[in-house]
């Protein structure tokens, strides 16, 4: 190069480098190589704790809007307290004597509002088993 | 006194692969490269944040992958490489933010950290330089900064940017032709 201010002096580098940078360099690029150690897996980490608070929250819901619904219509105002009781006390108590203590109406009732618990909590721990295989699914797949 | 000469960077990453990428071995290989790799993508980047961070990634980088270098070339070559192209990586992730157009300092943003003597050390000469060099084209800043300060052979340099050596003999002599003309101007 024939310019003159082109020379050996413009290779000096420009750039003011910070006190011991080289010497930190080196010492982050050593802690840094090792990524396996330092990741943060959060689904892992947490997937106890995010399954179990997706059951409650699930749970929680479906009991609240169920609530409001009310899938327990069962009705004993027809039964009085002395009935009750004297059904407690006589645990031998014939089909015809139990059929005037409580009506058949009554009795179908509360059958099939039975079922419809047992159905819904099953339908219940189903999705709550559905949601505990999609954060194993996903725990895989995500890392921070 | 006999003194033992050190053993040659393809020697030591050879033992370093070896020897299932031990640290110590590769700690050694930082502190003969650090420096060389850190200017290299400094001159890029200018900033020095910027270029901390792609320094450590070309190290890490190396780590990861030491088992792809061939042994059929300079090391140096291997490691250039990879800082190239992080750098060129980390550019254009920075174009989607901001208005630099490839390397080319439209904005002037550069050049006025520059004339504000943002993180220079005070050379005059050497920063009127750099100056210079932000007025170039993306390739002929690149060559020149392996030709002039790192002191390239261009079959180095066309194993690292992948370019012809005949591009790059051009390209080396427009730059220098433009950073005359500047510094006659300024």
């Amino acid at each position: 190069m024939e310019n003159n201010e082109i020379n050996n002096s413009a290779k000096n580098n420009a750039f003011e480098v910070p006190d011991g940078y080289f010497e930190k360099l080196n010492l982050n690029v050593i802690s840094n190589l090792y990524p396996a150690k330092n990741k943060f897996i959060f689904w892992k980490k947490n997937s106890k704790w995010l399954a179990a608070a997706s059951v409650a929250l699930i749970l929680g819901l479906s009991f609240w809007t169920k609530k409001n619904n009310s899938i327990l219509p069962i009705n004993y105002a027809s039964i009085t307290e002395e009935e009750f009781a004297a059904f407690e006390e006589n645990i031998e108590i014939s089909d015809e004597e139990l059929t005037e203590l409580v009506s058949i109406d009554d009795v179908d009732s509360l059958y099939k509002n039975t079922i419809k618990q047992i159905n819904y909590i099953e339908e219940e721990k189903i999705n709550a088993i559905d949601t505990l295989d999609e954060y194993s699914l996903f725990e895989d797949e995500i890392e921070i | 006194m006999l003194q033992k000469t050190p053993i040659s960077d393809n020697d030591l990453f050879k033992q370093f692969v070896e020897q299932n990428r031990a640290e110590n071995l590769f700690k050694e290989l930082l502190n003969r490269y650090n420096k060389k790799v850190y200017w290299q993508v400094r001159r890029i980047l200018i900033a020095h944040d910027d270029a901390d961070e792609v320094t450590q990634i070309v190290f890490i980088k190396l780590w990861q992958n030491a088992s792809q270098f061939k042994f059929n070339s300079a090391l140096s070559s291997f490691i250039y490489r990879i800082a190239y192209n992080e750098s060129i990586t980390f550019l254009n992730q920075k174009k989607r933010f901001t208005s630099l157009d490839n390397l080319l300092d439209t904005d002037g943003h550069y050049t006025k950290m520059i004339n504000s003597g943002f993180e220079l050390n005070g050379d005059e000469i050497a920063a009127r330089l750099q100056k210079a060099l932000l007025t170039l084209p993306e390739k002929q800043r690149l060559v020149f900064n392996y030709k002039y300060f790192e002191e390239l052979q261009y079959d180095e340099i066309a194993e690292i940017t992948g370019t012809s050596i005949g591009a790059l003999k051009s390209s080396y002599h427009i730059a220098v032709e433009k950073i005359k003309k500047y510094l006659d101007l300024n």
